[in-house]
């Protein structure tokens, strides 16, 4: 039986499009969040209610003298990365680039995905994991798409790195999405994301695809 | 969805909210003043954002615009403090002090020197299981009471559980290397 999809809400505002996807949406998906820290404002009873994995990562992980910057983070978010999407052959990330987190999940794949494509990749994989059989330390880069939500934070600078994001995610992700900015839900999009990234932009004119697969580029 | 003024809040104040203290210090020399005025800075910043965000001009800096903004904030409280003796020389030395950080490090303030020790406790730590990892940065890093796990964590003693995740993590890497790489922690 083919796996489920994978989805891994990353940041304040993913859990925030979290909280208002509807449950029957949600549950075509195993469901996955990472917030930085854990705080006053954070209710997680809906994540609770739901059956839904949460992590904050500074619990995940010592952060010890580390700052809340992109390259302090990769390491982290790399060993969240690994424990967690080691299952799932295929999957989503949605967060706002406008958040540093988002952009350390998206670095850290681009890091890792130094060699070639996918296909080539899962190729190597099989013929590491054919000699070390609980290799899995590449595999979070497999097959992994990518949301990436309205930013928040909009200033000049900020709004640079949401650019230089969506290009890292260009060079390393599967298929690159883009919300636009008065997306009030998930719901239409997740619900056909289970056919692919493609169906699933057909059904919400407000998602854009930016870029289909390693090999060809849909706009 | 209309960008939450909470969660713009959250990200300004983990990337610069030490930067926002540190402009505070120069116009606030006592530590309860400091504290008085980064909270209410935070109501004030709440809604220069959604002024900065309803104008629709994105070119701005992010780090720039805050010092603009906590300066001349910190500055409109001390003229109606004025009962506090403030001279006119001290307001001008702190704007001196700050602008003089900026130009000098326009990078940020705060630079990281990790230290061996550190990555030591890091990858030691990575060895046990993420419940028992969460628990002991919650009990010994965080300084989280063990009632405050117990609430975070849904447990009912957490106290047991953490000895039993130390007592894996001598197990794992050896007394003596536990010993040696938390030299100075209060862990037992």
């Amino acid at each position: 039986m083919k796996k489920r999809k994978q989805i891994v809400w990353v940041g304040d505002s993913a859990f925030k499009f979290l909280t208002s996807t509807d449950k029957s949406v949600l549950e075509l998906y195993d469901n996955y969040l990472l917030l930085y820290e854990r705080t006053d404002t954070v209710d997680l009873s809906f994540c609770q209610k739901a059956g839904i994995s949460y992590t904050f990562l500074d619990e995940f992980y010592l952060l010890g003298e580390r700052q809340y910057l992109v390259d302090h983070l990769k390491l982290p978010v790399s060993e969240y990365l690994k424990d967690k999407t080691k299952a799932f052959p295929e999957g989503l990330f949605v967060g706002d680039a406008s958040e540093i987190l988002f952009q350390a999940i998206v670095d850290a794949c681009f890091d890792g995905q130094v060699i070639g494509n996918a296909a080539e990749m899962e190729k190597i994989i099989n013929i590491l994991e054919e000699r070390q059989p609980n290799l899995h330390q590449f595999s979070f880069m497999v097959r992994r798409d990518v949301l990436f939500l309205s930013p928040a934070l909009r200033f000049g600078d900020v709004l640079e790195e949401v650019e230089a994001s969506k290009q890292h995610a260009m060079n390393a992700l599967e298929a690159v999405l883009v919300a636009e900015d008065d997306l009030p839900d998930l719901n239409r999009f997740l619900r056909h994301y289970t056919e692919g990234a493609e169906k699933a932009v057909t059904m919400d004119e407000r998602i854009k695809l930016i870029r289909g697969d390693k090999d060809q580029t849909i706009v | 969805m209309k960008p939450d003024s909470n969660i713009i809040l959250n990200e300004i104040i983990r990337r610069h909210g030490e930067y926002i203290k540190y402009v505070i210090s120069l116009y606030f020399k006592q530590k309860e003043d400091r504290e008085d005025v980064y909270q209410e800075m935070m109501i004030h910043l709440m809604g220069k954002i959604d002024d900065f965000h309803s104008q629709g001009n994105y070119h701005a800096n992010l780090k720039s615009w805050l010092g603009v903004v906590v300066k001349n904030r910190c500055l409109d409280i001390l003229s109606h403090n004025r009962n506090e003796f403030l001279k006119m020389e001290d307001i001008m030395e702190s704007q001196r002090q700050e602008d003089q950080v900026i130009n000098d490090d326009p990078g940020g303030i705060l630079k990281i020197f990790q230290t061996t020790k550190t990555i030591d406790i890091e990858e030691m730590l990575m060895k046990l299981s993420e419940r028992d990892r969460q628990l002991i940065i919650l009990r010994y890093f965080k300084k989280y009471s063990i009632n405050k796990i117990d609430k975070a964590l849904g447990l009912t003693n957490s106290a047991v559980y953490i000895k039993r995740a130390i007592a894996k993590l001598k197990d794992i890497v050896g007394a003596d290397r536990f010993n040696e790489v938390f030299d100075g922690y209060e862990i037992e």
